[in-house]
């Protein structure tokens, strides 16, 4: 099975490595490894620190930092031989590569799946860098790919006008999210998409945390189901979602595939009793979508919407409606 | 103690206060004195060594910019376009049509299956280069008639694509749905079997390991490399990408502390990507020197700005690139350029550039101006390599600065035409590699091979930037050359300055190591036309003979 990966870029000093250690720090369960160019610089608290074998560091809580080293093809298929003690890896890009070419790595079915394309901004220095043909170039070829557009230091930023920049930045780019932060602090789960220690006993618990995680107004929605999902019907009912969600992540119980338990409407339970199930989530605006054969973690399908000014993009009916 | 004294046709000193001389008197491993036989004779009891009476003998040369992988190549299949000698002398005659690629593999398979290898083992190649071929690119139905089983994987001259045919393509999974960039696809979608991107690459590399370029260094290379110097009479070279890591200095340390390892060497300490921090790394380089002997160099820190030319990852001013193409990639931020640059600079170290285009030679004058006038060093000898833009504004600003060139002459022939049409357009082609420029702005001035990229070889370097002749016949900007005397000097003690090693190698004189290019031929009386052709008899390292493929 793949590995999740999510690469984030931006130029140096946008803020990719506190963004790297709050991740890595507030990883919640999640067994993240992280690849850097020099951990040294990640600054980790040395409580958290389990062991130092000199080209990785694993922390107390699961996660493992590795240096890149100056061969990421090698690093990677290193990390591959140990994907069971993983359910993300994060790359950070360096300041001046393109985060594209890294996360193609995840499209080939080589042992990882992109889990999204994250690139940071300094917002207070990102007009400067656009006018300065040494750096224009590059910061919009970074750009150009992003699923995840973080326009950080915003309270640094003084009175930019963000959807001017946010227009300049991805001209070439129109399905990019784009949010604003401070101090590279966002929710670990906007950023990172599934994960395979999945629990979710309390998926909606995981909604609410967003109206308390944050400096924005996020909203959150949920809805459960009784209804019998196929994956063609699940994903025929995702394009009644809006674009501009900023995360999305669904439990699904999937009816059997045979004809006599769908007659019957029974549950799909093998003789084993395992329940097929869909695990769905949007992160950046990408879509996965990954089946199960193992006990669901929920009895009814549920599902949970995360955005700004969700009442006005959102039309809860019609989801209501759908998704039951 | 024993005093060897060599009788020469001719003694070619490099020292323009007794440019040349008739003998050299050699003891524990120095030499003793430059002159005549009788002057020399003063010395005491002696011994004559006539076994170069009818040669002629110059400083060991010195590469100032190779890497050691040109001795590491040979385990694969050469399938350049230009002639290239292995380390056992054999000279591969250079692939001037695709048939003649895939006819070298064909061979090379039959003889795999007849040695016993299974069809699993694959076939790996380097030093192709399409671009001689008027545009054609290589498919998998080239490499039909190579090999049907075995995989074929071939590194191109610049390491940064890959060719492979079907076997491998399916070994690999790559089909018509591998949808990313870097995968060459035909008009109906089906892969060609070229791979343009490291995330294609990987593909292979999983399955097959590091090919080519890309390999690890090891012990056979390292004396392969040994003998291909001796053979181009070559004494010193560095090795201007190292890890400093335990394992390479210990494979370094293994190969020249062996009596019969025929070349110094000057590792230089890879300080881009992937290095750690500079602070770390400048004690890792301190603490590497205190291990210094006379055959192995540690101290010098490379940095890299951009990426190349021909590949189009260089970064150039205004123009731009000839044909339009979007400007190339900073391997390195010129910010943290900058603040790394300085840390290795206060620690009193020799800091090497890569800046192939004009824009990141202009970002690392402009960023080592500043780090001077905070943090002024006497004789720094900081230098760019490659530099293969530099104008004469720039030069004259390197001279106050106190920066050296290292330019990569060897492109001139390599790829010269290339730049004239493609690349640069004929102005600035017409200039590249501008040693004549370098020399009359009063920069220091070395020049190079970049082996692998191209063969390792002096000599021909020199030739280049003498006649600056290209494979269609053009002389690219006959006002750009210098002569042979200048064209020496940058392959001994223009070269030796750079590494701060001009008051030990470099020329002939009392007290300087006894490293000697022994040569059939004088290169200041052949036509400078064919100082490319000058045969090279071998080397003395340290006062120990060596002839060339012995």
């Amino acid at each position: 099975m793949n590995l999740p990966l999510t690469i984030i870029g931006g130029f140096l000093g946008a803020g990719k490595t506190t963004l790297l250690r709050n991740l890595l720090t507030q990883a919640d369960g999640r067994r993240i490894a992280v690849l850097v160019n020099d951990f040294g610089e990640l600054n980790i608290d040395a409580s958290l620190i389990a062991q130092n074998g000199g080209d990785t560091l694993e922390l107390s809580n699961g996660c493992v930092c590795c240096s890149i080293g100056d061969d990421l093809n090698a690093a990677l298929i290193q990390l591959e031989a140990r994907a069971k003690d993983f359910d993300h890896v994060v790359i950070e890009a360096s300041g001046v590569s393109d985060p594209w070419k890294i996360a193609q790595i995840g499209l080939i079915n080589a042992g990882y799946r992109l889990d999204g394309v994250v690139v940071v901004i300094d917002a207070s220095r990102a007009e400067s860098h656009l006018s300065n043909p040494r750096y224009q170039d590059t910061l919009l070829r970074q750009c150009r790919r992003a699923d995840l557009l973080l326009l950080n230091k915003i309270d640094l930023a003084g009175d930019i006008n963000l959807d001017e920049l946010r227009r300049k930045l991805l001209t070439d780019n129109t399905k990019a999210h784009v949010m604003t932060c401070i101090q590279g602090r966002l929710a670990i789960d906007l950023l990172l998409g599934s994960w395979r220690q999945q629990s979710a006993s309390s998926i909606d618990a995981w909604g609410q945390s967003f109206k308390t995680d944050t400096h924005l107004p996020w909203q959150s929605l949920s809805f459960l189901s009784d209804r019998l999902w196929t994956k063609a019907s699940f994903s025929q009912f995702l394009k009644h979602l809006p674009q501009d969600l900023l995360r999305g992540k669904a439990l699904i119980n999937l009816q059997s595939a045979t004809r006599d338990e769908v007659v019957s409407g029974s549950r799909s339970s093998g003789s084993d009793g395992a329940t097929h199930w869909l695990e769905w989530h949007r992160v950046s605006g990408r879509d996965t979508l990954t089946e199960h054969v193992t006990a669901s973690p929920v009895k009814q399908s549920v599902l949970v919407l995360i955005g700004l000014n969700l009442d006005q993009s959102v039309d809860a009916q019609l989801i209501e409606r759908e998704f039951n | 103690m024993t005093t060897t004294i060599y009788v020469a046709r001719r003694v070619i000193t490099m020292n323009p206060r007794q440019p040349d001389a008739a003998a050299i008197a050699v003891r524990d491993g120095r030499i003793l004195g430059v002159g005549s036989v009788e002057d020399l004779q003063q010395w005491g009891a002696s011994t004559i060594d006539d076994q170069f009476k009818d040669k002629v003998i110059m400083p060991g040369l010195i590469e100032g910019h190779c890497h050691l992988k040109e001795g590491g190549m040979w385990a694969w299949t050469y399938l350049g376009w230009f002639d290239r000698r292995d380390p056992s002398g054999h000279v591969w005659p250079g692939l001037k049509s695709m048939q003649a690629v895939v006819d070298r593999l064909a061979q090379v398979d039959a003889e795999m299956t007849a040695r016993g290898c299974g069809d699993e083992q694959p076939l790996l190649a380097w030093g192709f280069d399409p671009i001689y071929f008027g545009g054609e690119r290589m498919t998998v139905d080239h490499l039909k008639a190579a090999a049907v089983a075995r995989p074929i994987v071939i590194t191109h001259a610049n390491g940064h694509l890959m060719n492979i045919n079907s076997a491998m393509l399916k070994l690999a999974d790559i089909t018509s749905a591998t949808d990313i960039e870097g995968v060459v696809k035909d008009e109906h979608g089906n892969p060609t079997g070229e791979l343009q991107e490291p995330t294609a690459m990987h593909l292979v590399i999983r399955k097959v390991g590091n090919a080519g370029l890309l390999s690890p260094m090891d012990d056979q290379g390292m004396l392969n490399f040994s003998a291909i110097a001796c053979m181009q009479g070559v004494t010193t070279a560095t090795d201007l990408v190292n890890d400093y890591s335990d394992g390479s200095y210990d494979m370094l340390s293994r190969a020249t502390s062996r009596e019969d390892y025929r070349v110094r060497l000057f590792p230089a300490f890879r300080a881009f990507h992937g290095a750690a921090a500079a602070k770390q790394s400048t004690e890792r380089v301190l603490s590497l020197q205190q291990k210094n002997t006379d055959k192995l160099r540690f101290g010098i820190v490379k940095m890299m700005l951009d990426g190349s030319i021909q590949g189009f990852s260089a970064r150039m001013r205004w123009p731009g690139y000839f044909n339009g193409a979007p400007n190339g990639i900073w391997v390195m931020d010129p910010q943290q350029f900058e603040s790394d640059f300085e840390i290795y600079h206060r620690a009193g170290l020799l800091v090497h550039t890569h800046t192939n285009a004009d824009e990141a030679s202009e970002v690392a004058i402009e960023a080592i101006e500043r780090i001077l006038t905070r943090s002024p060093r006497p004789d720094h000898r900081h230098t760019l390599q490659h530099g293969q833009m530099i104008d004469a504004a720039m030069f004259r600003k390197m001279a106050a600065l106190g920066l050296c060139a290292n330019l990569f002459s060897n492109h001139v022939w390599y790829w010269g035409d290339q730049h004239y049409e493609m690349t640069m357009g004929p102005d600035r082609a017409n200039r590249i590699d501008d040693a004549r420029a370098a020399l009359d702005c009063g920069v220091p001035l070395a020049i190079h091979s970049d082996a692998p990229v191209t063969p390792l070889g002096p000599l021909f370097t020199a030739w280049c930037a003498v006649n600056r002749l290209t494979p269609k016949g053009r002389v690219l900007g006959a006002n750009h050359r210098i002569s042979v005397p200048e064209a020496l000097y940058a392959i001994t003690m223009g070269a030796a300055w750079t590494l701060k090693a001009d008051h030990e190698i470099g020329s002939i004189e009392v007290g300087k190591r006894a490293d000697f290019a022994v040569l059939e031929d004088d290169p200041l009386t052949i036509d400078p036309l064919k100082l490319k052709d000058v045969r090279v008899w071998g080397t003395v390292l340290g006062g120990k003979v060596f002839q060339a493929g012995k």
